[in-house]
């Protein structure tokens, strides 16, 4: 059966999950860019 | 049951249907993406024609080099006017790509050392070889010596196929010299297809994952993941990646008795794609999957994504695959676009911003099980996609057949 969990714990999951994507995507992003200005 | 589901005929289904013409925003994205991978394809080509004799100069900055007239691929380093060296390129495939090596060779044919003019590498793993004297093996050598691993020549422990690499394209330089310059006949390198433990662990494992696919076994499912880790990541460190795609279509794939890790994983994978139409390396076979396996386990979490993130993130994996086959095209390097940390996590050789993806990622799927395979994955984007095109292909001709 799944957990209850709380409405601000559910809001605070999201919180960490959105930030955590978005920091990851960022530093791909970040080294494709540093990638290609490198070997050019 | 509405008309959408009934095959009956009726004067409603044979009324003529109106045209409808509808915009399909993921054709012209798909379009577009295509397009412009062909187009930096040709940019990339036209971009990145070496010039040789700058490469050289960079090494020796103060000496005059002329294009030797009578040797092919080769240069003469003079001082005071006088030939003094030759320097001789040649091209053999590395981990990543081709990589251009250049002999440097006395009057007395002897070699006086070997650079390394350009490479596709991962730069930490050549970085790697300078870091343990790997070219002092072949100075103040005659020109015409042979090489065979493990006899007298080392190889570079985690930099195996840059080390064969460079030794094949300095033997294959120093002995054109040897031959067309000193009249000698040095032996040729033998190119033996060269099997390890590991190559046979992975070629069991993958065995396995085909034997599970009928059996459909947790515990045996679990094991192969967590062998994986230990083989495919730890002992061989041989990932299917982006740049292994960019690889492929820019024509620099290793040979056989280069990196068979390569060809006996990358042939098991498109074989089970083509002739069963699954793809049997996400989720069995990736040391990275099991990475993320391994974390939510120890976890126990599985946080919440935000509707957006839900809806939106899956095209991320697409945007990636697009982007890194972009950079290795424009750039001709395959391992240019390659931002997968799986590498990195298995060898801890790295550079630069990459050293903040490992740790993004890692933590990333501490908290949402499996996000890198979710949501981010170049490679595993591009299996599914010869997957899908493999089985709609497969339909299509079953279809013509009725």
């Amino acid at each position: 059966m799944a957990k209850q969990v709380s409405g601000s714990m559910k809001r605070t999951g999201i919180i960490i999950s959105s930030v955590l994507m978005v920091v990851a995507t960022a530093s791909i992003t970040a080294f494709l860019i540093d990638s290609l200005t490198r070997h050019l | 049951m509405s008309c959408k589901d009934c095959s009956t005929p009726c004067a409603s289904r044979q009324a003529p249907q109106p045209l409808h013409w509808r915009l399909d925003i993921g054709k012209i994205f798909r379009l577009l993406a295509v397009i412009s991978l062909v187009a930096a394809y040709f940019v990339g080509q036209s971009l990145n024609q070496p010039s040789w004799i700058e490469n050289i100069q960079a090494v020796y900055p103060k000496a005059d080099i002329t294009p030797s007239d009578h040797l092919d691929n080769t240069w003469e380093i003079h001082k005071d006017g006088e030939p003094v060296l030759l320097m001789s390129i040649a091209t053999e495939n590395g981990y990543g790509g081709p990589m251009t090596v250049g002999t440097v060779i006395t009057q007395d044919g002897m070699v006086k050392a070997v650079k390394i003019l350009a490479h596709s590498d991962t730069p930490a793993y050549i970085q790697r070889l300078s870091n343990n004297f790997f070219y002092r093996q072949f100075e103040n050598q005659p020109v015409d010596r042979s090489f065979e691993a493990g006899k007298n020549f080392d190889v570079i422990s985690g930099a195996t196929i840059s080390s064969n690499g460079i030794m094949k394209a300095h033997a294959a330089a120093a002995h054109y010299i040897a031959r067309a310059e000193f009249g000698k006949h040095p032996v040729e390198l033998k190119d033996d297809i060269r099997l390890s433990t590991s190559h046979y662990i992975m070629a069991a494992l993958i065995l396995l994952v085909l034997i599970n696919i009928r059996l459909k076994n947790t515990t045996l499912k679990v094991a192969v993941i967590l062998a994986s880790l230990a083989v495919i990541g730890f002992m061989a460190n041989q990932m299917i990646n982006v740049a292994n795609f960019s690889a492929l279509f820019l024509g620099f794939l290793p040979t056989l008795a280069g990196n068979p890790g390569f060809w006996l994983l990358g042939g098991a994978v498109f074989a089970g794609i083509i002739v069963l139409g699954r793809n049997i390396y996400c989720g069995n076979l990736c040391p990275f999957y099991a990475v993320q396996f391994v974390l939510s386990k120890i976890s126990g979490l599985n946080l919440p994504l935000h509707p957006l993130i839900k809806r939106y993130a899956a095209n991320l994996s697409k945007i990636g695959l697009w982007a890194g086959l972009m950079v290795g095209f424009l750039t001709t390097t395959p391992t240019a676009g390659s931002y997968e940390p799986f590498s990195m996590i298995f060898s801890l050789q790295g550079e630069g911003i990459q050293w903040y993806i490992m740790p993004a990622v890692v933590l990333a799927c501490f908290f949402v099980p499996n996000l890198f395979c979710r949501f981010l994955c170049p490679a595993g984007e591009a299996l599914t996609r010869i997957t899908v095109a493999r089985n709609t292909l497969v339909h299509a001709i079953k279809g013509a057949r009725k």
